[in-house]
């Protein structure tokens, strides 16, 4: 007989929803999740699973990052190897003088905000990754830089949460809001009502529609990443590698039209190397284009000559959840009690989930985080304060 | 192969595509087959005259003709070009055998992208020395090699005898022909007995020349296990009674260092579905299928669609349908009138519809019901691989099923089924069957899983335009 | 000619190659899965993941399942069924 009621109801078991319910769980609550697929369906199960703090904006987005990145290591203990959780540090490749020039003050800020990441030459560079080609003038490193199983995160967090008594709803859609007197009071799934007084929207790149449903206009937009997948290759990166292309753009915007499309690597535990990604503003269109998938080719295979005779067996586009500021709308919103926003962490959620996660937990299960969630909160978009 | 622009681009040149070619170049239409094999003809056609006895048959000579009338048209077929997506517009990316990447704009296309071989996986099935029967077949007919001296054949469905005599005609010893179906399956309902007589008393003989030459034939029986150790060694049959059940005490040890093993046919749906195509199941079509209405066209506008993918049906139904479509292109383009082809089509359709009669038998033969297909996959052990690439096993399967993953994707993350190198063509049947058996779900409402280009695995440096 | 070759099969011209460095002769327009399985070798790769797997030896025979990635001339992952033997082609087996 499924559940009627729940002391907290999270939309979505993509890996938001399920961090959510796993560090709820740790507080004793048990929450009910309910998901229209199946988990990692959407974001969670279409992406790479980078967890870089070097592509965070200097400033609260790397403050962030950074409390999240501290968070996996105790997440490797709690939820074991299956994660695929490794830390073999990455770097930011650099490929023309304009991007020198802009990394070497992003750099400083990054410093500032705590980051520990040098700047290295060419050589140097080769020297740590040697199948970088020459196209690689320099480059920044970041011991701390990782990488994870996306789903995997997503299906052990979820693991975890129902053996402490959590529990999932597979294909079942959200298709009301119950609200009561500026309360939230429960929701509409598949002909049935639940009744919760906490609803937290962990829909991802849905969470606009899940908030319409509530009355709310929240500002998540779908933006398609397509990824191109290798087949499993004996170890040929020793770091996870991302271009400062894709990051200088997001700081000095001139630098999209001269550099090119940003990338970024990673091979996973089994061997396959996954290389991204486009920014496309596509609506709700997940599938991968000529365009898309010979643009990322040509972008890496001069970079990294080893890959020109590797097969591609598939591809994928994952709908990230892009905010208009890039950071993440989360905690309590006015005029509305029982729901939590947890979503709009765009390219950013599998690093971020471990922190989200916990954060809140917390709101939830005791009113106080352990830093103010004021400058992600969803009126910041209305305050025009972003 | 540079970016082209044509008419209309075939997907596919075998039988169905070539014989669509031959109609739409004689009748002046701007055409580009793109096939993905060495030589066209398919997999019926593989080896062309080199087969000694082999090709003397109707329709390899036709098929034969037919290519060779498509070069008196001057209709190209670019051999080794394989399709990797298809985009609206129309837009094809093509890499070809040499590492190209092209481009083929085209108003029109045919697809024709024939069948591969199904399994349903027996413990020891990736031995070396286990073979699928097509395999073998084509190593026969195309290289002129025997697998080994002694070859065991095994599965179900008529493809089996069909493979043993060409064994034998090739010199090769058949020990025996093993056939899950159980023989009153196999009588043909009345009706199609009498229409397609000449084609059954054909499968009689062929029987009758296995049984002469020291074969045994047997019914309702089932491979349990290939063993060995660095390759086959033998192999291990019992006979089942009509529910699927072991009949106890009735193992078989056939010592064997070849085992042919064939379960019938799936469609090439993969760059349909890509293409936006509406898929439909049907267990007497040979399961997933493109839909296609009397016209061979799909639901795309400006796709059609010819041979095994519309339904698992054999060489002449692929020749029929090749020429329909290619009557229904040209009158889509304003090249013929339908009232001058008339009396032809018409004819054709009629032939088609018997056709698909026959189609029906064939694919009853190594499909199912649900509750035996379930009662078979349950009696498997959990360590008989499911994914051949990703080394899963229906263990890993089941494991997952019971946590709660029911669907194709979602199984495909939860233990990496489909996610090799093969991208699922050899597991997508078996997974869909594993789910249908240890769900309850039907096959009808298991869609197989989302298509993404490249729908055959490519080069990066390929993709990336550097070449080979 | 080897014991497995079919007399009555019309073949080409005979072409000398090798294989895992040993020389091996063959005759145009035979795959090289063909010529493989015609010199005793059929297990032509090792799984990956799974010590207690078997070898893999080509399946499907007609390009699809993967199974029969052999290197040839140097490139990797080249599909022997899928591939006709050269003069001085050069066969690796045993890749990933």
């Amino acid at each position: 007989m499924a559940p009627q009621t729940a002391d907290v109801l999270i939309i979505g078991a993509g890996v938001i929803g399920a961090s959510i319910a796993f560090h709820l769980t740790r507080h004793g609550i048990k929450p009910l999740l309910v998901e229209k697929s199946d988990p990692a369906a959407g974001s969670s199960g279409a992406c790479d699973g980078l967890v870089f703090l070097q592509s965070k904006k200097p400033g609260l987005h790397l403050k962030l990052a950074l409390e999240s990145r501290k968070r996996f290591d105790r997440l490797v203990d709690q939820l074991g190897s299956g994660i695929e959780f490794r830390n073999p540090g990455g770097m930011c490749l650099i490929e023309s003088e304009a991007e020198l020039a802009a990394m070497r003050i992003f750099v400083e800020e990054q410093r500032t905000s705590g980051l520990d990441v040098e700047l290295i030459d060419g050589d140097e560079a080769r020297r740590r990754e040697p199948c970088l080609s020459r196209k690689v003038i320099a480059a920044t490193f970041s011991a701390m830089d990782s990488q994870v199983n996306p789903y995997a995160l997503t299906f052990s967090f979820l693991r975890a949460a129902e053996s402490a008594g959590a529990r999932i709803l597979r294909g079942e859609e959200v298709k009301g809001i119950e609200v009561v007197s500026g309360k939230v009071t429960g929701v509409f799934a598949s002909n049935r009502r639940i009744s919760s007084p906490v609803v937290v929207n962990a829909a991802g790149a849905l969470a606009a529609e899940v908030g319409r449903l509530a009355g709310l206009e929240i500002p998540i937009t779908p933006r398609r990443g397509q990824i191109i997948v290798t087949k499993a290759v004996p170890p040929l990166l020793r770091h996870c590698l991302i271009s400062a292309q894709y990051v200088a753009a997001k700081f000095k915007p001139e630098l999209t039209a001269t550099g090119g499309m940003g990338f970024s690597l990673e091979q996973t535990d089994s061997g396959n190397i996954l290389i991204g990604s486009t920014r496309e503003f596509v609506g709700f269109d997940r599938r991968t284009t000529f365009d898309g998938v010979r643009t990322i080719a040509s972008r890496i295979v001069p970079v990294i000559p080893a890959l020109k005779h590797v097969p591609v067996i598939r591809t994928f586009g994952g709908l990230r959840p892009y905010t208009p500021d890039g950071l993440p709308i989360l905690g309590k919103v006015a005029g509305l009690e029982g729901f939590i926003m947890a979503a709009g962490h765009e390219g950013d959620g599998i690093a971020l989930s471990a922190i989200t996660g916990e954060l809140i937990a917390d709101l939830i299960a005791t009113g106080r985080t352990q830093f103010p969630l004021d400058a992600f909160r969803l009126e910041r978009f209305r305050e025009g304060a972003a | 192969m540079d970016d082209r622009k044509v008419d209309v681009a075939i997907v596919g040149g075998g039988l169905a595509g070539v014989a669509a070619a031959e109609v739409l170049g004689r009748h002046g239409a701007n055409v580009l087959v793109l096939d993905d094999n060495l030589y066209p003809g398919g997999q019926y056609l593989r080896g062309g005259r080199r087969s000694g006895g082999l090709r003397s048959d109707v329709i390899g000579r036709r098929g034969l003709s037919l290519i060779e009338r498509l070069s008196l048209f001057a209709i190209e077929i670019a051999s080794r070009a394989e399709v990797l997506g298809i985009e609206a517009g129309f837009k094809l990316l093509v890499a070809d055998g040499n590492g190209n990447l092209s481009i083929v704009k085209c108003e029109r296309i045919l697809l024709a992208t024939g069948a591969r071989e199904r399994f349903i996986p027996f413990k020891g099935w990736t031995l070396p020395g286990v073979m699928a029967a097509g395999a073998v077949q084509i190593l026969i007919k195309q290289s002129g090699v025997l697998p080994a001296h002694e070859t065991l054949v095994a599965g179900a469905g008529i493809f089996l005898t069909a493979v043993a005599r060409d064994l034998q005609k090739s010199g090769g010893r058949v020990p025996a022909v093993l056939n899950e179906t159980s023989f009153s399956r196999q009588v043909p309902p009345p009706g199609l007995l009498a229409r397609q007589f000449a084609k059954f008393a054909q499968g009689v003989a062929m029987l009758a020349r296995l049984r002469l030459a020291g074969t045994a034939v047997r019914s309702s029986t089932r491979i349990l296990a290939a063993r060995g150790d660095e390759g086959l060694r033998e192999v291990v049959a019992a006979r089942v009674d009509q529910k699927g059940n072991m009949i106890l005490g009735s193992e078989t040890v056939y010592p064997a260092e070849s085992l042919a093993a064939g379960f019938g046919f799936t469609a090439n749906v993969e760059l349909a579905q890509l293409a936006g195509c509406g898929l439909a199941y049907n267990s007497g079509l040979g399961g997933w299928v493109v839909k296609v209405n009397e016209d061979l066209k799909t639901s795309v506008d400006g796709i059609h669609a010819a041979g095994e993918i519309t339904a698992i049906g054999g060489a002449a139904k692929s020749l029929t349908e090749g020429r329909l479509a290619g009557f229904s292109i040209l009158q889509d383009m304003g090249l013929l009138k339908y009232e001058e082809m008339r009396g032809e089509i018409s004819a054709l359709k009629k032939l088609r519809q018997r056709q698909m009669a026959f189609a029906r038998y064939f694919n009853s033969q190594y499909t199912f019901a649900p509750e035996y297909l379930a009662g078979w996959i349950r009696r498997l052990p959990d360590d008989v691989p499911v994914c051949r690439c990703e080394e899963v096993n229906l263990g890993d399967l089941r494991r997952a099923v019971a946590e709660g993953f029911d669907t194709p994707a979602g199984l495909k993350k939860a233990t990496r089924c489909g996610m090799g190198i093969c991208q699922g063509s050899t597991c997508k049947t078996i997974l869909l069957d594993a789910i249908a058996a240890l769900t309850g779900k039907p096959l009808s409402r298991i869609p197989p899983p989302s298509v993404r280009v490249p729908v055959k695995p490519v080069y990066l440096g390929t993709l990336s335009g550097a070449g080979p | 000619m080897s014991g497995l070759r079919i007399n009555t099969h019309r073949r080409g011209t005979q072409v000398a190659l090798s294989v895992n460095g040993m020389p091996v002769k063959a005759y145009s327009g035979e795959t090289v899965f063909a010529v493989l399985l015609a010199e005793g070798i059929r297990a032509l790769r090792h799984p990956v993941k799974n010590d207690s797997e078997t070898a893999r030896g080509g399946f499907c025979g007609m390009g699809v399942c993967q199974e029969c990635r052999v290197t040839i001339d140097g490139m990797p992952d080249r599909r022997a069924c899928m591939t006709e033997v050269r003069e001085g082609m050069e066969i690796l087996t045993d890749g990933r």
